[in-house]
C-alpha cells in the first residue's frame, strides 16, 4: 500500500474515533468561550469609534483601533519601575509581613506562605529599618496611633487593646539617605530569603505611568500599520488554541496508538510486512492533519469576523495572518504534543504519556507570562492584541524555539519506530519470566 | 442465606481492594502528600485554603472513582465477568463505596493536616465542599468512560471541565461551577452533590442495559 494511501486510511480511522469527536468539542469550546468571548468587546470599541472609553469600573480606558492625536492629553498607562512609588508601597508590605513573620509566594501560582528562622527574620527587620529608619517595633507605635486618629479616640490614656491589624495603609515613607540601587539590593536580598515571586519580585508592578504620545503612536502603529490589526488577533488565537493543543491532542493520540492493544491485534500488526517507519510515519502524520485541519477550518471565521470589523474604520487587514500564524506557532506545538505522547505509549503501553504531557503542560502554564519571554516554553504565550514591541523583540527567540521543538518532534518519531522494530523482533517486548520447565524422568 | 451473602460480598471488597482499589488509593496518597512540595500548606486564610482543595485536592475524584470499570476494560474478561451469578452492578457498587469512602477520608484527613499546619478553615463545611466537587469530577469521568468504554475519555471530559471552569468563572455553568467555596458560597455543592449521584446511578444504569444488550 502506497504511503499516502495508508495515511488516508488512518485518516478515516481517526475521525470515526470518539476521542477525536471530544477533541473538536474541545476545540470549539475554547474557541468560542476564550477567543471570542475577548474579541467582541473589542469588536465593540472598534464600532464606537472614540479613542477613549469609559470601561465597567469606571475608569478611563483607550481604544487602540483609534489614530491618538496630540490634543487627547491622556494616552493610558502602563506598569513602570518609578522608585518613589515602588519604595514606600513595597515598605508597607514589609512591614505587614515582617511584623507577622509571614511572608507571600506564588512560586505555582498558588500562595505559599514562608515563615522565616531566627537569623532571617531578624534580617528582613534589620532591611525594613535600613529603608525606611524605623523598627518594626517603633513602627508599630505610629500605626496604632494613626488607627486611634482616624477613630477619633486619640488621648493621654488610650486604649491599649487596640490591635493595628486592621489598619489600611498602603505607603511608608521611606528613609531620605537610601538610593534606589540600595533598595533594590536590599529587596534581591528579601527574595533570597523568601523564594520566588515574593512581595518583593517584579517590582515594576507596584508603580505605573502614564502613555507618553510618543509611545501611543508607536503602539496605534504596531497594531494597525505593522499588524494590520488581524496579526495581533492571530495571535491572540494562537495563544488560546495553543493551550488546547499543548494538552488534548495527547488524549486523542495515546487512546489512537493503545487501540491495537484493545483490540488485541497488537502482534498481528507487527507480523506485517509494512516497515516500521512506514507505519509509525503514516499514524502519526494522520493524527497530526486531523488534528491540525480543524484549526485551519476556524482561522476562515476568524479573519472574517476582524475584516467585516475593521472595515468599518477603513483598516488595512492581512488576510492570511491566522493560517501564517497557525503554521508557526500552533504546528509545532501540536506536532511536539502528538510525537511525545505516542512515544511513552508505545515505549510503555500504557497511558502515562497523558500523565507526563499534563505534568508538562501545568508546568509550562503557570511559568510562563501571558505575553513576551517566549523561551523554550513548548507553547507560546501571547494573550493581548498589544504587546506588538514584545513579540517583535522576541522574533527570533521564538523561530528558534519553533524550528527546535519541530526537530525533537521528528526525532521523537524516529525514536518511536526503532522501538517499534525493536519490539517486531521480540525485543523488549513485555515483561520476560523465567518458566521452570521440570525434567523428565525415565 | 443472608450470612452467605454477606460474607460474599466481604470477600468481593477484599478481592476488589486488591484488584481495582489500591493502585487508585496509593496514587491519591502520592498525590496529596506531594502537596507541599509544590503549594504552601500553612497560615492559610479561608480563601486560600478554598483555593487549593478545590483546584488541587479534588482532582482525587478523579483518579478514585473514574477507573472502577478497568479491570473489566478486556472484552473477553467481561463476557466472563458477567456470565457469573453474581450480579456485576452489586459489584460496582461495592468499588464506588470503596472510591467514595476513600475520597471523604482523604479529604477529611488533608483538611486536619491544613488545620495542624495552622491554616483556618471550617473543617465539616470545607470537607463537604470539596468532597462534593471532587465527586462530581469523578463521577463526570465515570459517565464519560461508562458510556464510551474508553478509559482516556473518562479522564479527559473532567479535565475539560475543570480548565472550562478555571478559564471562565461561573459564567456559564452557573450553579455547577466547582470552586464556590472561595467565595464562601455552599449552594453549588448541593448541586455538584445531586448531580454526581445522578450521573453514577446513570452511568450503572447504563452498564447494566450493555450488558443485557450483549
Amino acid at each position: 500500500m502506497k504511503f499516502i494511501d495508508l495515511v488516508w486510511q488512518e485518516c478515516r480511522m481517526i475521525g470515526k474515533s470518539i476521542l477525536y469527536f471530544a477533541f473538536l468539542f474541545v476545540l470549539l469550546l475554547f474557541f468560542s468561550s476564550q477567543y471570542a468571548a475577548d474579541r467582541a468587546s473589542d469588536l465593540e470599541n472598534i464600532a464606537s469609534g472614540n479613542r477613549v472609553t469609559i470601561n465597567q469600573y469606571g475608569e478611563k480606558s483607550i481604544n487602540p483601533f483609534i489614530e491618538p492625536k496630540e490634543t487627547d492629553g491622556f494616552y493610558g498607562y502602563k506598569m513602570a519601575e518609578v522608585p518613589e512609588q515602588v519604595m514606600p508601597r513595597v515598605a508597607a508590605a514589609l512591614y505587614r509581613e515582617c511584623r507577622d513573620n509571614k511572608y507571600a509566594s506564588y512560586p505555582y501560582r498558588f500562595i505559599k506562605w514562608v515563615k522565616l528562622g531566627k537569623d532571617k527574620q531578624e534580617r528582613a527587620e534589620e532591611i525594613f529599618q535600613e529603608i525606611t529608619g524605623y523598627t518594626i517595633s517603633e513602627y508599630n507605635g505610629i500605626v496604632k496611633k494613626k488607627y486611634q486618629m482616624q477613630q477619633g479616640e486619640i488621648s493621654e490614656n488610650g486604649d491599649e487593646n487596640i490591635t493595628v491589624d486592621n489598619t489600611r495603609f498602603y505607603e511608608i515613607p521611606i528613609s531620605e539617605t537610601l538610593t534606589y540601587q540600595q533598595f533594590k539590593e536590599r529587596m534581591l536580598e528579601l527574595e533570597e530569603m523568601i523564594g520566588p515571586e515574593s512581595s518583593y519580585s517584579d517590582l515594576e508592578r507596584y508603580g505605573r505611568e502614564e502613555i507618553s504620545y510618543e509611545d501611543a503612536v508607536k503602539e496605534y502603529d504596531g497594531l494597525v500599520q505593522k499588524d494590520k490589526v488581524s496579526g495581533a488577533y492571530a495571535r491572540l488565537f494562537c495563544d488560546y488554541m495553543g493551550i488546547v493543543l499543548a494538552i488534548f491532542p495527547a488524549f486523542v493520540a495515546v487512546a489512537y496508538v493503545r487501540r491495537d492493544k484493545r483490540a488485541g491485534i497488537r502482534e498481528l500488526v507487527y507480523s506485517r510486512q509494512i516497515p516500521s517507519i512506514k507505519l509509525i510515519g503514516a499514524r502519526y502524520l494522520a493524527l497530526v492533519l486531523m488534528m491540525f485541519l480543524p484549526v485551519l477550518v476556524l482561522c476562515i471565521p476568524a479573519t472574517q469576523e476582524i475584516y467585516s470589523g475593521v472595515k468599518l474604520l477603513g483598516l488595512p487587514i492581512d488576510v492570511l495572518a491566522f493560517f501564517k500564524y497557525s503554521i508557526t506557532w500552533l504546528l509545532p506545538t501540536l506536532m511536539f504534543t502528538v510525537s511525545l505522547s505516542y512515544f511513552l505509549t508505545e515505549l510503555t503501553q500504557t497511558a502515562i504519556g497523558i500523565l507526563v504531557q499534563g505534568a508538562l503542560w501545568f508546568l509550562t502554564l503557570i511559568r510562563t507570562p501571558l505575553v513576551g519571554e517566549y523561551e523554550w516554553s513548548f507553547f507560546l504565550r501571547h494573550n493581548s492584541i498589544g504587546g506588538y514591541a514584545a513579540y517583535k523583540a522576541g522574533v527570533n527567540e521564538i523561530l528558534i524555539n519553533r524550528i527546535a521543538y519541530v526537530i525533537v518532534s521528528i526525532g521523537l518519531v524516529l525514536m518511536t519506530s526503532a522501538l517499534l522494530a525493536r519490539k517486531r523482533k521480540g525485543r523488549w517486548y513485555g515483561k520476560r519470566r523465567s518458566v521452570k520447565v521440570p525434567l523428565d524422568r525415565q | 442465606m443472608e450470612k452467605e451473602d454477606l460474607s460474599r460480598y466481604l470477600w468481593i471488597v477484599s478481592k476488589n481492594f486488591w484488584l481495582s482499589h489500591v493502585l487508585n488509593l496509593l496514587l491519591s496518597g502520592v498525590f496529596l502528600l506531594i502537596t507541599p512540595l509544590i503549594f504552601g500548606i500553612n497560615d492559610l486564610e479561608p480563601a486560600e485554603a478554598a483555593r487549593l482543595l478545590e483546584q488541587y485536592t479534588a482532582i482525587i475524584g478523579i483518579f478514585l472513582l473514574t477507573p472502577i470499570f478497568r479491570p473489566e476494560g478486556q472484552k473477553g474478561i467481561r463476557e466472563v465477568i458477567e456470565s457469573k451469578y453474581t450480579s456485576q452492578t452489586g459489584i460496582y457498587l461495592v468499588r464506588i463505596l470503596m472510591a467514595v469512602l476513600t475520597m471523604a477520608a482523604y479529604i477529611l484527613v488533608f483538611i486536619l493536616w491544613l488545620r495542624a499546619n495552622n491554616s483556618m478553615l471550617p473543617v465539616l463545611e470545607y470537607t463537604f465542599g470539596t468532597f462534593a466537587t471532587s465527586f462530581f469530577l469523578g463521577s463526570l469521568g465515570l459517565l464519560a468512560y461508562g458510556i464510551s468504554d474508553q478509559i482516556i475519555l473518562g479522564y479527559m471530559i473532567p479535565f475539560v471541565y475543570i480548565l472550562f471552569n478555571l478559564f471562565t468563572g461561573s459564567r456559564y455553568v452557573k450553579n455547577f461551577y466547582l470552586y464556590s467555596l472561595r467565595k464562601g458560597s455552599l449552594k453549588e455543592k448541593y448541586w455538584l452533590l445531586a448531580s454526581a449521584i445522578l450521573m453514577v446511578t446513570l452511568t450503572l444504569i447504563i452498564k447494566w442495559v450493555y450488558s443485557k444488550r450483549r
